[in-house]
């Protein structure tokens, strides 16, 4: 299921522990630095065989708001 | 006088000492007022950044860079100050980066190497607000270790004080090469 490889690529960069909901943020959730986000990034393409364009790597801030720029790559969460 | 007169070359960004020309554009980013907010008090005026450039462009053992992208676009400052040859240590901070994630990788790269390879320390000193999560989330992923806190009523947080050391940074340095190398050129 495509929404358990999302949550598994998420636990994997910010840990099991990570509330994984609304407000899980890039600068508000614990963790989420530049650093994360690359590895966050090289993760989800790794994961679901696809490669992200630089504005949406700008902008894949959040975990719900990833949901819906990952839908542009035809993965359906 | 501490200016670094030769460019830092990255694959992404390139850093340069900051020089009076810079006031304008560098007191705009100043007064960004969601950039700025865990960094102190931005300057009042233009000329008062100017008088803050030539100020530290005299000071010695202060380094401040500015970083641009490979169209010529300012996208950042940071600064190395208070470098001490006997104590083989450099602060590092008053970092702003107006790029993307990679750029802002990449800077902090290039920084740490100007900082352990060119100035030759042992060393670095970093501070952070507690508030300033993805800032202090970072200085930990590159290896920082935590070494005091201060309680910052303005801030109302404390003020984290860490060190990095060569070897720390070293094993981080290729995590983020890594990063930099796939991500680099992308569209």
């Amino acid at each position: 299921m495509n929404l358990e490889k999302y949550n598994t690529c998420f636990k994997e960069i910010f840990g099991d522990d990570a509330r994984l909901d609304e407000d899980f943020k890039f600068g508000v959730a614990q963790g989420w630095d530049s650093m994360a986000h690359m590895e966050l990034i090289a993760l989800l393409e790794d994961t679901f065989d696809i490669m992200f364009e630089t504005e949406d790597i700008l902008h894949y801030g959040s975990y719900e708001n990833g949901k819906t720029i990952i839908k542009k790559y035809g993965v359906e969460i | 006088m501490a200016v670094y007169n030769k460019i830092l070359l990255g694959k992404t960004v390139k850093m340069r000492a900051i020089e009076e020309t810079d006031a304008e554009i560098t007191y705009n980013m100043r007064n960004n007022v969601e950039k700025s907010k865990f960094l102190n008090s931005p300057p009042g005026s233009i000329q008062e950044q100017r008088e803050y450039i030539i100020k530290q462009r005299n000071t010695p053992g202060d380094y401040y860079f500015i970083i641009e992208d490979f169209n010529g676009n300012i996208i950042g400052m940071k600064a190395f100050y208070g470098y001490c040859q006997e104590k083989k240590s450099v602060e590092s901070g008053r970092f702003m980066g107006f790029g993307n994630q990679i750029q802002h990788i990449e800077a902090l790269v290039i920084g740490f190497d100007f900082a352990f390879d060119i100035l030759g320390v042992n060393k670095v000193i970093m501070t952070v607000i507690e508030r300033n999560q993805s800032m202090y989330s970072l200085q930990k992923r590159m290896g920082a270790k935590e070494t005091g806190r201060i309680y910052m009523p303005e801030f109302g947080c404390d003020s984290i004080h860490s060190e990095l050391t060569r070897d720390s940074y070293l094993h981080a340095r290729k995590k983020a090469e890594k990063l930099i190398e796939r991500f680099t050129g992308r569209n």
